[in-house]
């Protein structure tokens, strides 16, 4: 495979679990709930999928269990944050911690594994086992990178084009406006937030069974975090979002690119902070270019 | 009036508080006259299939053979290291052994205060000045990384291998620069490259940088990254190459593809520590650890599927090589130049 095949390839596979969490985040965004479980979320998706997976013999009832996990838990989010008015950033992290120390403590407790554990099940890819030729380059892409285009539209028509998009903004932007008008916000943000929940349980499903097949305790690595990085980088749209994810996507394939091509002319340490680098420039650009058109 | 300034439930649970409390300590000091107490306290969580697995081994291996009664603890945030330390200690604990580079400044400050108290730190950088009751243990991590150089020059046909690491410390370039050593010695003409996951725990990382590496035909890598090491054995095993790591349970995860391992004996590091910390003739100061001592040892994995002649040139002089650390007729240079 070429060098800008597996580039492309790399970008693709590390940005689509960014543009998974960080599209679902969105509508919780959208309602006015900075969601900080979305890491832990991914993680229990993740540990779901290879554990339910494993047992089962199936991938799909795997990714089922995630996503059914994660909406239990984003329901227990939803009480704390709206029946006991916990603060949503406070509640998010407890939920994270929750998550961190729940999924090692149930391998331990289940499958008398520490550290990690390995799937026997993994998401299909439609097209493999092709080695060259235009087909190569994305034989080694999952069935979640294929579907996640659809995903972003239907996320994105689900924002703007429909009553429950609509509604979540109302909550999210005017509470007492969308109250005055009969909007019952206690059931929109609920909703927002399960939404939420089932793209976090396919992101996580998409690292420990479709990027790999094995699940290692804290394997989002940050990733949810990255995925609100990405929503608000992308202004909060979801077509937006999705190119900040691939931005994400890129950087961390630019990374890994220019380390293998590195010759030595360059310092290391410069190698290896240049993708940081290049997120910082981008992103304050974009931000010094929005803040110009709000000008005009 | 109520004569006390609590209410009956919160009284009760004070109570009982302090009961548990009182128990606690009692138990504590039976088990010190019992025997001597020896406590594991790891940096990195357990179920790493790597270090901190090899000495619980070692720590379970210690109890039965010498008698001591063991715990094993998990302290992974840096802020907590001092705070263990310093309880374990005033709990009279009789050893304490904890693991890596951050450990060794705490031990140091920590350790003159509690002189009835071993101190022993695992894989660090040696203290400034010595301290009677402490011992710091290194490894000769080159020895691994050359040991899989040569194995990795006589099985590459492209002639591309690659080193992967957590992160760039000193160490990892001198595994790097030892494991080109070696594969030089082989293959003059042979290119070899290093790239850093920069972390010891993104195994999708780990797996997305080798992906790369293999692409570019590289076919053969020495991975050293903790639990990284998990995305680079599952990238060798997708794309059918050859990966060398350092630790035996990595195995079972490609065994038709990693083809050597080069790995610390951690339990026997343990046991040679707790035997000195029991000793009357205690020994402190820095002690390196390797082929020598016998804390590296190799496996060849019989699972390994790869060329038949080149499997046999490069087992035997990989067994060579190693003879030849033992007898101290080869000694690998620690040599942190950060070439490539």
């Amino acid at each position: 495979m070429e060098l800008i095949d597996q580039f492309v390839v790399t970008m693709l596979r590390s940005s689509t679990p960014i543009i998974l969490a960080a599209v679902a985040g969105l509508f919780a965004i959208r309602a006015g709930v900075f969601h900080l479980g979305m890491e832990g979320l991914m993680l229990a998706g993740a540990f779901t999928a290879v554990a339910v997976g494993t047992v089962a013999g199936s991938v799909w009832i795997g990714l089922a269990a995630a996503i059914v996990v994660c909406l239990v838990l984003s329901v227990l989010y939803w009480i704390l944050i709206d029946k006991f008015r916990a603060d949503t950033v406070i509640a998010g992290l407890g939920l994270t911690a929750l998550c961190v120390g729940g999924t090692a403590f149930l391998m331990q407790a289940i499958f008398n594994q520490r550290g990690s554990m390995q799937s026997s099940v993994r998401l299909p890819r439609p097209v493999s086992g092709v080695n060259d030729g235009l087909l190569a380059f994305v034989s080694e892409l999952s069935v979640m990178t294929w579907v996640l285009p659809i995903l972003v539209v239907l996320g994105w028509i689900l924002l703007t084009r429909s009553h429950l998009g609509l509604q979540i903004a109302a909550v999210g932007e005017y509470p007492y406006g969308a109250e005055a008008s009969g909007v019952n916000q206690s059931r929109v943000r609920l909703h927002a937030i399960l939404i939420t929940g089932v793209g976090c349980a396919l992101a996580g499903a998409q690292l420990s069974v479709g990027d790999l097949s094995a699940f290692t305790e804290n394997m989002t690595n940050g990733r949810g975090f990255i995925a609100l990085a990405a929503m608000l980088f992308g202004a909060r749209s979801p077509l937006y979002t999705a190119l900040a994810g691939l931005f994400f996507g890129f950087a961390d394939a630019f990374g890994i690119l220019i380390q293998i091509r590195a010759d030595g002319s360059i310092p290391r340490q410069f190698v290896l902070m240049a993708p940081f680098v290049i997120t910082i420039v981008i992103v304050a650009l974009s931000s010094s270019i929005g803040r110009r058109r709000r000008r005009f | 009036m109520n004569p006390s300034p609590f209410k009956p439930k919160v009284r009760c649970s004070l109570i009982g508080a302090i009961a548990i409390a009182l128990c606690t300590t009692s138990f504590s000091t039976s088990v010190n006259a019992a025997g001597e107490s020896v406590v594991l306290v790891a940096t990195q969580k357990a179920g790493d299939r790597g270090p901190i697995d090899g000495l619980i081994d070692g720590l379970e291996q210690a109890e039965a053979e010498f008698g001591v009664k063991t715990r094993f603890l998990e302290a992974l945030d840096p802020a907590t290291y001092e705070t263990t330390l310093r309880t374990l200690a005033n709990r009279g604990t009789d050893v304490v052994i904890t693991t890596f580079f951050a450990m060794g400044a705490t031990v140091q400050a920590l350790a003159p205060e509690f002189p009835d108290t071993k101190f022993v730190v695992i894989v660090a950088a040696p203290h400034d000045q010595e301290v009677p009751n402490a011992r710091v243990v290194g490894y000769k991590t080159q020895e691994n990384a050359y040991l899989s150089g040569t194995f990795a020059g006589y099985m590459s046909a492209t002639g591309k291998i690659a080193h992967i690491a957590g992160v760039p410390l000193p160490f990892a370039w001198a595994d790097y620069n030892a494991m080109t050593l070696a594969a030089e010695a082989i293959n003059p003409d042979i290119e070899t490259s290093v790239a850093f996951v920069q972390s010891f725990e993104d195994p999708v990382k780990g797996r997305e940088i080798a992906a790369s590496l293999y692409s570019q035909g590289v076919d053969a890598i020495y991975t050293g990254a903790a639990a990284s090491d998990i995305g680079v054995v599952e990238a060798a095993s997708e794309s059918g190459n050859l990966v060398i790591a350092a630790s035996p349970p990595l195995i079972d995860q490609a065994p038709e593809n990693v083809g050597f391992i080069a790995s610390f004996e951690w339990a026997r590091t343990l046991m040679i520590e707790v035997e000195n910390a029991l000793s009357d003739e205690f020994q402190s100061g820095f002690r390196l650890g390797g082929v020598d001592s016998g804390e590296i040892v190799m496996t060849f994995p019989d699972s390994f599927v790869g060329d038949a002649d080149r499997k046999t040139a490069a087992k035997t002089a990989t067994q060579a090589a190693y003879v030849a650390m033992q007898n101290g007729e080869l000694i690998v240079p620690y040599d942190t130049t950060e070439n490539n």
